[in-house]
Formats: structure tokens, sequence, C-alpha cells
């Protein structure tokens, strides 16, 4: 269940697909064990929607969901971790069965079982 | 009773009516604390209660909860959701004793739950955003639901439950969401309630 590569995906290209293309861009590269990186935070919205995705997928052994971060203040004055600007944020989507994610003092740590 | 009566019901009834909706990440309690007001106001339970994970898979429903606190009431529906997930493993039911079918068919059924009770958000008239107090707040999905909360202009109050037990810390949660109210309590126990309640009695006016 080792991960495959990372897919850097740019806000441009994700932003022109239909919200199901969009979704399928992610999961399909996520269920074939690569991280997804994209260019922008998700919105609260299209989170729940990824994850409703999600669980229609979730497949006994071959794929049992996501790990999912996205990493901007979405809750006014909450805790953030790579500061407040927008210009900074981004979403991160891995498969759940091959990685470890931790946040160490503000740090997202991603971790990869050998 | 059909829609209509309860329509009917509603617009004779004096009370305000509001779908209160208990939403949070899977196993944080939500059950238990539907549990404790739907006896508090009702004398019914709504949900079982497990220490499996995933134990609430549909979305249960307690109508005509007569709710009051310091004069002021409310007519509740009480809707507890499925704990939401991003991931469900079968084979971690199975730690809990299930076999692998049971197991199996659980995870089917949880994942059916989480995609219902996305779909039925926008069912909500006042949110209790369940977390454990024994866990980092900092998760995802708590992030998710608020902020999907706060687009759709839908009035929350985070409750901090578990707060009975040794490693509990409500403050961190409180720390973590400091624009948000954050009512700390257990719904085993029973502590803290009195304070939930009259958060939720502020929606009455």
């Amino acid at each position: 269940m080792t991960v495959q590569g990372v897919d850097f995906i740019p806000e441009a290209i994700l932003d022109r697909l239909e919200a199901e293309a969009r979704f399928d861009l992610i999961l399909n590269s996520v269920s074939q064990k690569n991280v997804v990186v994209i260019e922008r935070a998700l919105e609260p919205q299209e989170e729940l929607d990824l994850i409703s995705r999600t669980m229609q997928r979730v497949d006994a052994d071959r794929f049992t969901g996501i790990k999912l971060f996205s990493l901007k203040s979405r809750v006014n004055g909450g805790k953030s971790l790579f500061g407040r600007s927008k210009s900074l944020t981004f979403s991160v989507i891995a498969p759940s069965d091959s990685v470890q994610v931790r946040d160490v003092g503000g740090v997202l740590s991603l971790r990869i079982p050998s | 009773m059909s829609s209509l009566t309860t329509m009917l019901s509603r617009f004779l009834s004096k009370k305000k009516h509001a779908n209160l909706c208990l939403i949070g990440e899977v196993n944080t309690g939500k059950s238990t604390l539907a549990n404790k007001i739907g006896i508090d106001f009702a004398g019914k339970e709504i949900s079982p209660v497990s220490e499996i994970p995933h134990e609430t898979r549909e979305i249960a429903v307690l109508e005509k909860v007569d709710f009051s606190n310091d004069g002021k009431e409310l007519e509740l529906t009480i809707i507890d959701m499925p704990g939401i997930a991003t991931q469900v493993d079968w084979r971690e039911f199975t730690k809990y004793g299930l076999n692998k079918e049971e197991a199996m068919q659980r995870a089917k059924e949880a994942t059916k739950g989480i995609v219902e009770a996305i779909k039925h958000l926008n069912t909500i008239d006042i949110a209790l955003v369940v977390m454990d107090s024994t866990k980092v707040p900092f998760d995802q999905v708590n992030l998710t639901l608020l902020g999907a909360l706060e687009m759709q202009k839908k009035p929350f109050i985070i409750v901090a439950n578990k707060i009975d037990l040794p490693n509990s810390s409500p403050d961190l949660i409180q720390e973590t969401f400091p624009q948000h109210k954050v009512v700390p309590i257990s719904a085993l126990k029973g502590e803290g309630i009195d304070r939930l309640y009259q958060a939720i009695a502020q929606f009455a006016s």
C-alpha cells in the first residue's frame, strides 16, 4: 500500500472542470495511491462533496478512503497551520491507508510507512 | 403523523420549532447526548450507543420534543446524524470482536450513513457540533463542518464532550475555536448539561 507519487493540480485546471470531473480527477489519482496537492484550499462544501463521493467509492480491500487537509484558516480566528494569507492556501488529499499524518507544532507532517 | 398534520400542528403551536441536529466526527458521543436530551425532555432514547465506531449508521429522529429552560420553550425535532469520517476500513471493526462478514457489512452501512448525513446537513436549524475533548480538535472533519455551517449561516454550538474522562481538555477546543461558543459537558454523566440547555434556549427568542 505504498504511495506511488505526488500529483500537483493547478487551480486553473481544477476550476475549469465541472464538479463531477473535478472529484473524479482527485479520487482517480488518490485511489491509485498518489498524494494530490491542489493549488488552492477546497471550500467546505467542496470538501463535504468530496467526502461524500469518497464514501461512494470505498471498496473493502482496494480503497478505504482519504486523508484530507485544507491548509488555511477557514474558521475565522481559528488556528492556521500555514499562516492566514489566502495566497498560501492549498489542499492535500492522500490515500488513507498509505500515509500517516501528524500536526507537529503547526507543521503538517505526512509520513509514508515503509 | 402526516407531514400536513405536522405542519398544521406547528403552525398552531406557539412554540418555535427547530431541527436540532447532532453532528461531528465518529465516536464523539453524539448518540449519548441525543439520548440524554431525549430522555430529559421526551422520556425517550433516540439511538443505541456502543464503543464500536459507526454505531449510528442511519439518521435517527425524535419529533415533538418539548424543550424548556428558564422559561424559554422550543419544539424540537432531534436529529442524531451518523458520524462523519473520510475513511472507513472494515478491518478496524474486527478489533472490536466483529467477524469479517459483520465488519464488512458495518463498513458498507457506515459509508452510506456518511453520505446520508452530508446530504441532510441542509435540514439543520440549530447544530450541536459534538467533539471529543480527549482528542486534538484540529481535525479536518471538524473544520469542514464548521466551515460549511458558517457558509450556510446556520447557528451552532460546539459541544466539548467526555469531560468526565481524565485526559479531557475542553480548554483546547475553546482555544482552537475562540470565536465560537464551546460548552464542555459529559453527556454520559450529565455534567455541564444545564449550560448546554441554556445555550440551546437562546434560540427560542
